[in-house]
């Protein structure tokens, strides 16, 4: 962007009478209760044997060997296993999270074509190729990545990711993440809009870890009110991934305007209340995939600063307006008392524009991104990992709709994690 | 490694479409001209005595700098027998030489030069860094015959059966002869691992081109003498990559969704390479001519430049950069696929020459390193790095591309699973 260009905004932005979020077009539960009506889907992927040795990122075109697996990018399929992950209540003794892999429900593909620094969400072309260094964190487009679940249904998306390369107890890991968009969906999918999310561990060209899909399911085409059983373990997973559902406290709870991080973009400043959540999958059963959300006890507050350009129009499909978070995790045992802390931030993050056809007019957001986390105190002191977003919000009233997943590589010191 | 003829690929259009099937351009003459070049196996192992690390003034080291013994190395893979998993022999054998290196390590975007000194730069065994080998000097026989060398690499953080290991990769080019050597060019290509008390312990390849014939010989060689086994963990192969002349053979561009084109395809036939040399009488350290044997694999593969609209040209002082995927499979001796791995050279380092019996021509010398990210077969799960050192004529598709690779990989091998226990010869 030019001088000229950057005073120019940020003349529009001094000009601009920033809005009242919290004002309320619709009513604050109103809206609350229109952005929850999502299918949320936690699903771990383990990487499908043998098929790193046969893929190519050319599929079309195999006797092409640009397109040699693991060379200019990556093309891996996972199986989908139910996922269920409950953050237990903190106590002053114990930060732990229940985990259980269960049985296969379904299958990703993604095509992952590594790009350089300046990579930008491109759906319609491909990033300028750059050879994987698993030394070095680089960012990638997920050129095309397909769920699959039982009868037909699925989805088809885009997105972008990088990889980061950490050392554990002296032991190199290369994690990856990514966020995308569906853009088309098949079956019950078919028409909907949803954004996934993925934080995990590349192995053997291969992806091992979490992959959460939130689903826009005004008509609760996937959420039948029936129970969903959850999983029983079998695979192990590696890591914690402590999966949380935030909202604001109390609709008293008002966002504020924070320093303005630069001429272009504004910052807001977000409190909000983490829970435990239970999300429980069925992807094969009869009527197709269904979904159903059990919301856990208190883990204590977040607060967020979201960086973004207020001026943008809104964010679409072909292009998503970008922003950047930083946010503090405060877990608290019953008493009130800080058992542990934790802080990361969103360095990839996409929105789009969200309409509710309930209530028309009521603006708000779809948005999912990830970053690394970047400290942590009591058990979470030193702690290395990942924090996936994958979120719907309000905008007047800011209501909140969070679904974060703190993805912490686990060495088995100083944290606790149980199979259920 | 479809590599040096990336230069090419940004600064012609030229060349068949991928598909369409010419005939392999082969020109002996040329072939001999390229292989006219003395190859030498070596093992490296620290002298404990010599030195180590080069201090920081707060502590810590900025690289290492001592003494090494310079071993004969003796690498035999062939074709696997039916039923069996890829094997070679590793055997380390007398001294031939010394080695003297000051290697420092390097931010990230340092450029390197002999005459330049670095910024003090802490060793971080977490993470990945550059190193310049400000000083290598290969010393073999009595002393008398050697050359200085100046060179780059990188280090790589592993685990390995739970246990963090620095290895290391370079590319040196000699810069000065002595002795037999004068008047020589060529490089080598070093793959090992920095041990705890700073040391490099592993293998070099040398290639030094000899239109003369002076540091080689047709005979035998005397036998090995006095075994070690420094390194017991890994295990070392060897093997030569050839252009033959089937329709895979031929070298094919690679173009992007937008027409422009991004890498040279390139395959080759992967054959039996056997590599010598030792101290003997009166004529000192000599190498046997290499002997490039069966056909034992098949590498397939795509190169590219490193910095796209870069000179073509390489030179000691601004060698040309290249990259790549390749994957090399080896088979049995019913010419089935036995294990396969893919590689990414990560950093090539390509070096323009010319032939005093074609001087009209420029050829290449060239080295590279990178990781192994796939193995299949009975590579699955391999860990290791592929590195080679290599010459060349390309001329752009349908061209002639005359080529001789000396390739190497070292794998972790705890249990020997790759391990022949005797050479074959």
């Amino acid at each position: 962007m030019s001088n000229a260009t950057v005073q120019e905004r940020r003349s529009e932005v001094a000009a601009s009478r920033l809005p009242d979020v919290n004002a309320e077009i619709f009513p604050y539960d109103v809206v609350q209760h229109l952005l929850d009506q999502t299918a949320d889907i936690s699903l771990f992927a383990v990487p499908e044997p043998g098929y790193a040795e046969t893929a190519s990122l050319l599929p079309s075109d195999p006797n092409d060997w640009f397109g040699l697996n693991g060379g200019f990018g990556i093309t891996f399929r996972s199986r989908l296993h139910r996922f269920r992950s409950f953050i237990q209540p903190p106590t002053p003794e114990c930060l732990a999270v229940a985990q259980a892999i269960g049985e296969v429900d379904g299958r990703l593909e993604c095509r992952c074509l590594l790009g350089d620094a300046n990579l930008q969400w491109n759906p319609s072309s491909n990033p300028d190729p750059v050879l994987l260094d698993p030394w070095v964190s680089q960012r990638f487009s997920v050129q095309e990545a397909d769920f699959a679940f039982g009868g037909g249904e699925g989805f088809r998306g885009y997105g972008i990711g990088r990889t980061y390369p950490i050392s554990v107890n002296g032991e190199p890991r290369l994690l990856a993440s990514a966020v995308g968009n569906l853009v088309e969906g098949r079956g019950k999918f078919r028409g909907c809009e949803a954004t996934f999310v993925m934080t995990g561990t590349i192995t053997d060209l291969g992806f091992l870890g979490n992959v959460i899909c939130r689903v826009v399911d005004p008509n609760g085409s996937f959420r039948r009110g029936r129970e969903i059983p959850a999983p029983s373990s079998n695979v192990d997973s590696r890591d914690a991934f402590l999966l949380m559902r935030g909202v604001k406290k109390n609709p008293r709870v008002k966002t504020t305007y924070g320093p303005p991080p630069d001429a272009t973009r504004v910052s807001l400043v977000t409190p909000s209340q983490m829970r435990s959540v239970d999300l429980r999958f069925a992807g094969r059963e009869q009527g197709g995939p269904h979904t159903e959300m059990r919301v856990g006890p208190v883990l204590g507050p977040m607060e967020a600063t979201v960086f973004f350009d207020l001026l943008a129009p809104p964010g679409t499909a072909e292009r998503p307006v970008p922003f950047t978070t930083q946010e503090l995790y405060t877990f608290q045992d019953g008493d009130g008392m800080t058992v542990a802390t934790l802080t990361a931030g969103i360095t990839e993050g996409i929105s789009f524009k969200l309409e509710f056809p309930a209530a028309p007019g009521q603006p708000g957001v779809r948005f999912a991104g990830f970053g690394p986390i970047t400290g942590g105190t009591g058990p979470l002191a030193g702690a290395q990992g990942i924090l996936t977003v994958n979120s719907l919000i309000g905008i007047s009233p800011h209501a909140l709709s969070l679904l974060h997943v703190l993805h912490i590589v686990d060495p088995g010191v100083n944290f606790s994690r149980t199979l259920d | 490694m479809a590599n040096q003829s990336a230069s090419l690929d940004f600064a012609t259009g030229a060349g068949p479409p991928l598909g369409e099937a010419v005939p392999v351009a082969h020109d002996p003459r040329l072939q001999r001209l390229v292989d006219q070049a003395a190859g030498f196996n070596l093992f490296a192992i620290p002298q404990r005595e010599s030195g180590g690390a080069i201090p920081a003034p707060g502590g810590g080291a900025i690289g290492l700098q001592l003494s090494e013994a310079l071993h004969r190395f003796d690498i035999d893979l062939g074709l696997a027998p039916v039923g069996t998993d890829v094997q070679a022999s590793n055997r380390v054998g007398e001294r031939v030489g010394q080695l003297d290196l000051r290697w420092l390590i390097i931010p990230q975007d340092f450029r390197a030069l002999p005459d330049r000194e670095p910024p003090p730069t802490l060793l971080d065994r977490s993470r990945s860094q550059r190193f310049t080998m400000q000083e290598t000097a290969f010393a073999f026989g009595d002393g008398r015959s050697g050359f200085r060398s100046f060179g780059t690499g990188r280090t790589f953080p592993v685990a390995l059966r739970g246990q963090p290991k620095l290895l290391v990769a370079a590319v040196g080019n000699l810069t000065k002869g002595f002795g037999k050597f004068q008047s020589h060019e060529g490089n080598f290509t070093l793959c090992g691992e920095i041990t705890p008390d700073h040391g490099f312990l592993g293998h070099l390849i040398v290639r030094v081109q000899d239109p003369q014939g002076i540091l080689r010989t047709q005979a035998d060689l005397a036998p090995l003498q006095h075994e070690l086994d420094p390194d017991p963990e890994f295990t070392y192969l060897l093997f030569a990559g050839q252009k033959g002349r089937g329709p895979d053979q031929v070298n094919r561009f690679s173009f992007g969704p937008n027409g422009q084109m991004r890498a040279l395809n390139v395959s080759t036939e992967l054959k039996h390479l056997r590599m010598g040399c030792a101290v003997s009488g009166p004529e000192g350290f000599l190498a046997r001519d290499f002997q490039v044997g069966e056909v034992i694999g098949r590498e397939i593969g795509a190169g590219r430049g490193s910095e796209p609209g870069a000179d073509p040209s390489g030179s000691a002082l601004r060698p040309f950069l290249f990259e790549g995927v390749a994957r090399y499979s080896l088979n049995d001796s019913r010419d089935r696929e036995v294990g396969a791995l893919t590689t990414n050279v990560l950093e090539g380092r390509r070096f323009d020459m010319r032939l005093p019996e074609d001087p009209q021509d420029v050829a290449w010398r060239f080295g590279f390193f990178g990781p192994v990210v796939l193995g299949s077969g009975c590579f699955s799960g391999a860990q290791g790095m592929f590195y080679g050192a290599s010459a060349s004529i390309f001329r752009p598709p349908p061209g002639a591309h005359m080529i001789t690779h000396f390739y190497a990989a070292r794998l972790h091998d705890p249990h020997g699973r790759f391990r022949a226990a005797r050479g074959r010869l």
